[in-house]
């Protein structure tokens, strides 16, 4: 009894002193959860990231193809990387920016904007399908998955004039792909339906969209799939 | 210890307070978004109006998803604040120095009691914009997202912007709604301006210090403010008008000569050539003995003619007087002429016999007869020239997105 008495009366002598403990815990877990929130922006993924340059490259030495990089048909089979086993012939590698693509020579025309970025296209000149490359700034990892998707959606919407409305695009992860997504949009007045594979490439501060787009009657092109599944980071 | 842990707990709101702001500003889909940039392989990039091609506004997806929301939704005919807001942002000189969107009869601080009103000319503008925008199934209104495409329009190329108000000022005159707005917000179905407005009837317009003002020799300056603003699509008032009677010395003991309309006229030839194309042509002072009343009615009538009456001591006034004749229709098998006459005061009139009122609260409009018109003639200022012709054309190369400065 005399306990109790004594803890009630420690609690109410002391009762500013525990609000501030309180407060201050709260506002130190606040400051955590901030942190854990930005903290993506300062990370770097190694991997993916090329060394840092001296300077910025512009625009237009981003979008002229890097011709120091040896073509791995014409290297003497001495040069080819040893890794135990025979390595696969491989499409020969055009370089766009910060976006490595594989395809044979003549197989795709290659159409480059400043505005638009690079546009793929078979020979032929139709507008589909295609594939587009294009750099944005920003990070992947800042992004939560419910963005991501969003930002895979509006891709596909920019191709439109008149885009439709998000509630009529489906979105899915691209499970054959990382960082890939599948977005289809049916018939619209001025569109037939659309199916598009949209996959991301973090190459430092850049953020490299690729993105392969088909209508849906006409989709499964094996040689633009096949570009758009290697497309890798350069 | 009290102390010492309020000290830390300001240090630790001050850090949160630092730190999370900063998180928040660069994160998002949005920034992201702005910048993706495809080919448009579906749809059109232009429009077409009576045959001229105007490029398209583009307006993401991402943007209808952000600003087409149910937050507000003001329509014409109502009064809100926001109209009001709206209306002023639009006739800023210092938002758009080089664009009427919105005029002085809708918006001037002397203006007030119209300034909130969503009045039938915004509600035509709005109407443009959204089509520009490829929005040509919304039915005008003021909204989050009509507010926010106004307000990017500041950041858009000028071609864009000079592009939007030709098309407005040609839909105006298709749909006959040309003119400007009354106080009561309705508009008044011609640029009219009255010598008798408390907006300037007291501007000083003395002839050799006789301390006269536009109230009571304003009448050649409201003519012609109201044939100029007509020819040119953009509101001139006789404030502007008696400035240049002022400077170019043209006055004259009862207002001024019939030759002040030539020397203004082509003085400000292509006042808006530049913004529309528009030229305006010498007119002719024609003295009473050559004019044709059935001729001059054709013209008016048919041929979209003005000209600007010069009376004498009779039916409308007892000294002299400058009235327009704006148009001319036929009325139970009789022929009228539309006056607008600058001085109202209706009640001065006479040979009521010959007059006839003109529906709606615009007390300076009055239907008078040729007969009468021609009996009390002096002479008449003929501008030979369609008023309702106005170039329609594109500047704009190619187009723009709303999201991009």
């Amino acid at each position: 009894m005399a306990d109790h008495k004594h803890w009630k009366r420690t609690l109410k002598r002391n009762t500013l002193n525990i609000l501030l403990v309180v407060l201050v815990l709260a506002l130190l877990a606040g400051v955590a959860a901030a942190v854990w929130t930005i903290l993506p922006l300062f990370q770097r993924n190694h991997t993916e990231q090329p060394p840092q340059e001296e300077a910025e490259p512009t625009l237009e030495e981003l979008l002229r193809p890097d011709e120091t990089i040896p073509d791995p048909e014409d290297a003497e089979p001495g040069e080819l990387p040893v890794t135990g086993e025979q390595t696969k012939p491989q499409a020969p590698r055009h370089t766009f920016g910060g976006v490595a693509v594989y395809y044979e020579d003549g197989a795709l025309t290659d159409t480059i904007s400043q505005t638009h970025g690079i546009a793929l296209t078979l020979p032929g000149g139709e507008a589909l399908p295609r594939i587009d490359l294009q750099g944005i700034s920003g990070s992947w990892g800042s992004l939560s998955d419910s963005e991501r998707e969003t930002l895979a959606v509006g891709v596909v919407q920019s191709y439109y004039v008149d885009g439709p409305a998000a509630e009529q695009v489906e979105v899915t992860a691209d499970s054959a792909v990382e960082r890939g997504y599948l977005v289809t949009v049916p018939e619209t007045e001025d569109a037939p339906a659309v199916t598009a594979r949209v996959k991301f490439l973090q190459v430092g501060q850049t953020l490299w969209i690729v993105s392969l787009l088909e209508t849906t009657e006409a989709a499964g092109n094996e040689l633009l799939q096949s570009v758009y599944e290697t497309a890798e980071a350069a | 210890m009290r102390r010492l842990l309020l000290s830390a707990a300001a240090l630790a709101a001050l850090v949160c307070l630092l730190i999370l702001p900063a998180g928040a500003a660069d994160t998002g889909v949005e920034p992201l978004l702005r910048q993706v940039s495809l080919t448009h392989v579906f749809g059109s990039e232009t429009f077409t109006l009576d045959e001229v091609e105007f490029q398209r506004i583009i307006v993401p997806a991402y943007v209808l998803e952000v600003y087409d929301t149910d937050d507000y939704a003001i329509h014409p005919g109502e009064r809100d604040e926001k109209v009001r807001e709206l209306k002023r942002y639009l006739y800023s000189n210092e938002n758009f120095p080089t664009n009427e969107f919105v005029t002085y009869s809708q918006a001037d601080i002397k203006r007030d009691m119209v300034a909130d009103y969503f009045d039938d000319h915004l509600a035509l503008l709005i109407e443009v914009l959204y089509q520009f925008c490829g929005l040509e199934d919304r039915e005008p209104c003021i909204d989050p997202l009509t507010v926010y495409l106004f307000h990017q329009l500041e950041d858009l190329d000028k071609d864009m912007r000079n592009d939007i108000e030709v098309v407005y000022k040609y839909r105006m005159i298709q749909e006959d709604t040309v003119g400007t707005i009354s106080r009561s917000g309705e508009p008044d179905g011609m640029y009219y301006y009255a010598q008798t407005d408390p907006d300037w009837a007291d501007k000083e317009f003395a002839f050799e210090g006789n301390g006269a003002t536009l109230r009571d020799r304003g009448c050649g300056t409201a003519c012609m403010s109201m044939v100029f603003s007509t020819y040119h699509m953009v509101e001139i008032n006789p404030y502007w008008a008696a400035d240049y009677a002022q400077d170019g010395n043209w006055q004259v003991s009862y207002g001024l000569p019939n030759e002040f309309f030539l020397g203004i006229a082509e003085k400000y030839a292509h006042l808006e050539t530049k913004r529309y194309g528009t030229v305006l042509n010498q007119p002719q002072i024609i003295k009473k003995a050559d004019v044709d009343m059935d001729t001059l009615a054709d013209q008016i009538e048919n041929q979209g003619y003005m000209a600007i009456i010069h009376v004498v001591a009779g039916a409308f006034t007892s000294q002299e007087h400058y009235m327009v004749l704006a148009d001319y229709e036929v009325i139970d098998g009789v022929g009228y002429f539309l006056v607008a006459d600058p001085y109202i005061m209706p009640e001065r009139y006479s040979s009521r016999d010959q007059l006839k009122d003109v529906p709606g609260d615009n007390e300076g409009l009055i239907y008078a007869t040729s007969s009468l018109l021609y009996r009390d003639m002096k002479s008449i200022i003929l501008f030979a020239q369609d008023r309702e012709a106005f170039p329609l054309g594109c500047k704009s190369a190619a187009p723009v997105r709303i999201d991009h400065d």
